[in-house]
């Protein structure tokens, strides 16, 4: 077990030390070899962490184990989930981060498809990678300028990042300190018990009142879920919108109402933003220098 | 051979994308940019808040990822609102050009 | 209409009149707020002798007329009770306060016609004729506390009526001062009836003294009685009642010479059950009695400013009136309360024609022959001078004479009761004196006028002199009435009767008419001043005119020591205690200059740190489990 996490923290430092190199940082230019080593250093320790990964012995699935192709379609999911990830917070055209991060929703919507969360990944694609990042794109677009193939263009700020090692030694300390307990099995939080949650039918219902009949009627979560998917079962499967909607509606609802006055807030709040108009007095006089770019003036025109 | 998925490959998953958000959103400079690292968070704590779900037998798990969403969009609606504003102010994007948030 | 209703009445009108005249006098009445309060106050005068005339003749002996209105709060075997107790003595203290009270008002038509505080005053009197109903017809001693605080509280704002005059605002600050001395102890006084017999109703309270240790009703006794020492400007608390004066004169005249200054009398009256089985506490209010009245009239004797010989006056009397409840016949001193009230209310209301007359002069030696300018406020003034006197076939002759007889008689102070009635004789024979000296400096003599007045002399409106001669009338005749009063009225049953000595009533009689006979030979028409001269210019005649220099002593014992606290606590505040502060504002100030470093304005900055800290915490969480 010590042994395990060891190799996890190895396999974290590689990965942090990969997007060290790979963060055009204001430290070093970024040169074509320096980029080659952070691919290959990333590559490695993400092979490394599936290799770990798959050598993890669990006690309770939470995917279909009796899929073959579960298994594979986690690990490229996952794979493309956290290198999109890591291109989208390297990348120095903020465009591209934004299409990267579409990848990364994408994958993760693939990952929650697997482990049950039929309407939450639906819904993140939509949401995610149709609305939010739409808005994302219209934003980037409205404050950058458009700029020809090379960097010469792109703003100081894009160009430059704050030093990464103290950002980038902290990711690691807290991905060593979320991520190393885990390969212990005494770590791990006990489930519940099936009998209160698991299925679904039994949550639009008082709990107390069907917890025998929960119990009897459905086995453990993992089996449940592929049952209920087919026709013959009237209980809908953990994760379809069916069941999703009777959770929020059942045992959410003030979540329901708040998150609806967010969301009006958030509107009027929009509104408000979008209708204050920028005094003269108000503009500050040029970008504001900054101190550790040698030439400031130059660079700001281009901005 | 096709090993089991269980909890704690989601957690690592969900882990590594959080990190790699905060190691953007402490790194990059380019306010956006910056505000998209925390969209990479969000992501790690959906996994997250879907895998100890799944491991309890609860669909509290997908509520919560369902109103770290609508969280999200607001967010993202007026900070966005607010960064589109700063901009035209001064005509920049980059974070550290915002000193006058200190007590003189 | 029942009897309860009518009684409810008194006060209700008085305090209907009063809340009218608050809330609608600045903006509509204005010039007229004097209806709403004759209005009201006369509705308590009718409602009053109504019940005088309807109710008390069924009452009986210690017949009463009681109820609760409601229940104020209660909790944990306490109950205080919004009721009221109808007998004898409220009966005869209702008819003084209302009917005084009317004069006043009437008088005050004209005495403060034009003034810019025209509605407040006339909300302040009708406020005070509530207060003092309700404390006379209280039924616990929660209530009686309640109307004793509300008519200091009249008392002040009314001494205060002239706020802009420096003085008239000290004057009211030093009365309700001194006041609230006496209501400290008067204050104790109520909570130990409370913890003694765990009830403050007269009844139940009354009913228990019998049973009770000597010590506990001693205390009480001596309690309540600091109250009404304070009330009553007695010995050593007088002293706020001459300053009193800054008022207006009706205000003097009703407040401060006819009412409030006798609830006092009033409560030791109404508590005579404990103070009767508290038997040295009644030597005690003799003793404070005979020598208030003695000590307060040889300043009289002296003074020269004529409202102050009026208070002083005031202040003497109403030690007979405590020399009378000492000796244990309540009725005696309730009966000169009542004849009192008219003839000094007269007084103070001449004294106010005779400034108004004069532009505000009220020194005596600065005027003179006033009687020729003034007829009939001169009448009406000689009347209440014969009454004060106690010349016989006056109303003073005859209370006075009770409570003298009362003295020489009394069971109860045994052979101190002859000296003290000594004592009173001798005070007789100086209040005769001084009130002619008052009578014939001012109205007597050549015509002389105030230079003040640039020889216009101010006559009295319809409005005043009428009351002046409507309040003549009982100044002289309320006497005659004394025996249907202490029959009919059954106060016979608060006092033992005393066979009266005749040698007493003769001689009383020849001091009063001898005392003021020597003033008027003195003062006189002759005018000769050698003598007078003569005494002035003694030692001793500079120590009393100069008040006995209580003022100085109290001033030097009580103020001077408490200016000095004040100004040193001022010091150690200003010095150590905001040292003390400025010493703790320092340290979050350095560490405020320390941080500030931290906060750079850098949002990455903030950023990194709030990592950091997620990250310790992640950390310190690992290390825990």
């Amino acid at each position: 077990m010590i042994a395990s996490s060891l190799i996890f923290y190895v396999l974290a430092a590689l990965g942090a030390l990969s997007v060290y190199c790979l963060m055009p940082s204001a430290g070093y230019r970024l040169t074509r070899g320096r980029r080659a080593l952070g691919t290959i250093l990333g590559a490695a320790a993400l092979a490394g962490l599936i290799v770990w990964l798959i050598g993890l012995r669990q006690v309770k699935a939470l995917m279909p184990a009796d899929e073959p192709l579960v298994g594979p379609f986690f690990y490229l999911f996952a794979a493309v989930a956290i290198a999109s990830a890591v291109r989208v917070v390297v990348h120095p055209r903020p465009v591209y981060s934004a299409l990267y991060f579409v990848l990364t929703v994408l994958a993760v919507a693939g990952v929650l498809l697997l482990a049950g969360g039929e309407f939450l990944a639906i819904v993140l694609i939509i949401i995610y990678a149709g609305a939010i990042m739409v808005t994302y794109v219209f934003v980037i677009m409205l404050a950058q300028q458009a700029h020809s193939g090379d960097l010469a263009g792109s703003a100081s700020y894009d160009v430059r990042t704050r030093p990464a090692f103290v950002p980038l030694l902290l990711g690691f300390l807290l991905l060593a300190a979320l991520g190393g307990p885990l390969s212990s099995r005494a770590n791990w939080p006990k489930p519940e018990s099936p009998a209160s949650v698991n299925a679904a039918p039994a949550l639009a219902k008082p709990l107390i009142e069907d917890q025998g009949a929960a119990s009897d009627a459905a086995g453990p979560v993992m089996t449940a879920a592929p049952q209920g998917n087919g026709p013959d079962t009237d209980a809908p499967a953990p994760g379809s919108i069916e069941s999703i909607g009777e959770e929020l509606m059942h045992r959410h609802v003030l979540a329901i109402e708040l998150a609806g006055v967010l969301l009006l807030v958030a509107i009027v709040g929009a509104v408000a933003l979008a209708r204050r108009r920028v005094e003269p007095a108000d503009l500050l006089v040029g970008p504001i220098p900054d101190p550790r770019s040698p030439a400031p003036g130059k660079e700001a025109a281009h901005g | 051979m096709a090993s089991t998925i269980g909890f704690v490959h989601l957690l690592v998953l969900g882990s590594a994308l959080f990190v790699t958000g905060l190691a953007g959103f402490l790194a990059r400079r380019n306010l956006i940019l910056m505000f998209l690292a925390t969209e990479v968070m969000f992501q790690g704590i959906v996994v997250t808040a879907v895998a100890f779900g799944r491991y309890h037998g609860q669909l509290s798990g997908q509520a919560f990822a369902l109103f770290l969403l609508i969280v999200a969009a607001v967010e993202a609606a007026l900070g966005l609102g607010l960064v589109v504003l700063m901009f035209r102010r001064s005509g920049s994007l980059d974070a550290e050009a915002w000193r006058t948030m200190r007590e003189e | 209409m029942s009897d309860s209703l009518i009684i409810l009445a008194i006060p209700g009108c008085a305090l209907a009149a009063a809340m009218l005249i608050a809330l609608l006098g600045p903006r509509l009445l204005r010039g007229q707020s004097h209806w709403v309060a004759i209005a009201g106050v006369a509705g308590a005068v009718a409602a009053a002798a109504h019940l005088l005339y309807d109710a008390v003749p069924g009452l009986g002996e210690g017949g009463r007329i009681a109820g609760t209105l409601y229940r104020w709060f209660s909790g944990d075997g306490f109950t205080a009770r919004i009721g009221y107790l109808y007998d004898h003595l409220a009966a005869i203290m209702l008819v003084t306060v209302t009917g005084v009270s009317l004069c006043v008002v009437l008088y005050s038509r004209g005495y403060m016609k034009g003034h810019r505080g025209y509605p407040r005053f006339f909300t302040y009197i009708c406020l005070f004729v509530f207060s003092m109903c309700t404390l006379v017809l209280a039924d616990n001693f929660l209530l009686l506390y309640l109307g004793w605080e509300a008519v200091g509280l009249c008392s002040y704002l009314l001494i205060g009526f002239y706020y802009e005059r420096p003085t008239a605002s000290a004057a009211a600050r030093k009365a309700f001062v001194v006041n609230r001395v006496g209501d400290f102890g008067f204050g104790l006084g109520v909570l130990m009836i409370w913890l003694t017999f765990g009830t403050l109703d007269y009844g139940q309270v009354f009913a228990q003294v019998p049973g009770a240790s000597a010590g506990a009703l001693t205390a009480i006794a001596l309690l309540l009685l600091c109250g009404a020492v304070g009330k009553s400007a007695q010995l050593p608390l007088h002293v706020w009642l001459p300053d009193a004066m800054e008022g207006p004169s009706p205000v003097s005249a009703l407040i401060h010479a006819a009412t409030m200054v006798t609830a006092g009398v009033y409560m030791v009256a109404r508590s005579m059950p404990i103070f009767a089985h508290a038997p040295g506490v009644l030597a005690v209010v003799a003793i404070i009695g005979a020598a208030t009245a003695l000590f307060a009239a040889t300043i009289a004797l002296v003074n020269n400013d004529l409202k102050r010989v009026l208070a002083y006056s005031t202040i003497s009397q109403l030690g007979y009136m405590f020399l009378g409840l000492g000796a244990g016949a309540a009725g005696a001193a309730v009966f000169h309360l009542f004849t009192h009230a008219f003839f000094k209310a007269l007084l103070f209301l001449g004294a106010g024609v005779v400034m108004h007359a004069m532009a505000d002069v009220l020194d005596i030696r600065r005027m003179s022959g006033l009687a020729r300018r003034l007829p009939i406020t001169a009448v009406a003034f000689f009347a209440a001078c014969l009454a004060l006197s106690g010349i016989p076939g006056t109303a003073g002759f005859f209370s006075k004479d009770q409570i003298l007889a009362a003295a020489f008689t009394s069971p109860g102070l045994g052979r101190l009761g002859p000296a003290l009635g000594w004592v009173g004789l001798v005070t007789a024979g100086l209040t005769a004196f001084y009130t002619f000296r008052l009578f014939m400096r001012v109205f007597a003599g050549p015509d002389v006028l105030p230079e003040e007045t640039h020889g216009h002399v101010h006559k009295p409106s319809p409005w005043m002199w009428l009351v002046l001669v409507a309040l003549a009338i009982p100044s002289i005749g309320a006497g005659y009435v004394g025996g249907w009063l202490l029959h009919t009225l059954g106060l016979a049953g608060l006092a033992e009767a005393h066979a009266e000595p005749h040698w007493l009533l003769w001689t009383s009689g020849v001091v009063a008419v001898g005392s003021a006979f020597l003033a008027v030979l003195l003062y006189g028409p002759a005018r000769d001043w050698t003598l007078a001269t003569r005494v002035d210019q003694t030692a001793f005649y500079d120590f009393v005119s100069n008040k006995y220099f209580i003022d100085e002593l109290y001033d030097a014992v009580f103020v001077r020591p408490a200016r000095a606290l004040g100004r040193l606590c001022t010091m150690i505040d200003d010095r150590v205690i905001d040292n003390l502060l400025l010493g703790v504002t320092w340290a979050p100030r350095g560490i405020g200059r320390g941080l500030r470093a931290v906060q750079r304005g850098s949002l990455g900055a903030y950023a990194m740190i709030f990592a950091f800290g997620a990250v310790l915490l992640m950390a310190v969480l690992w290390l825990l489990t």
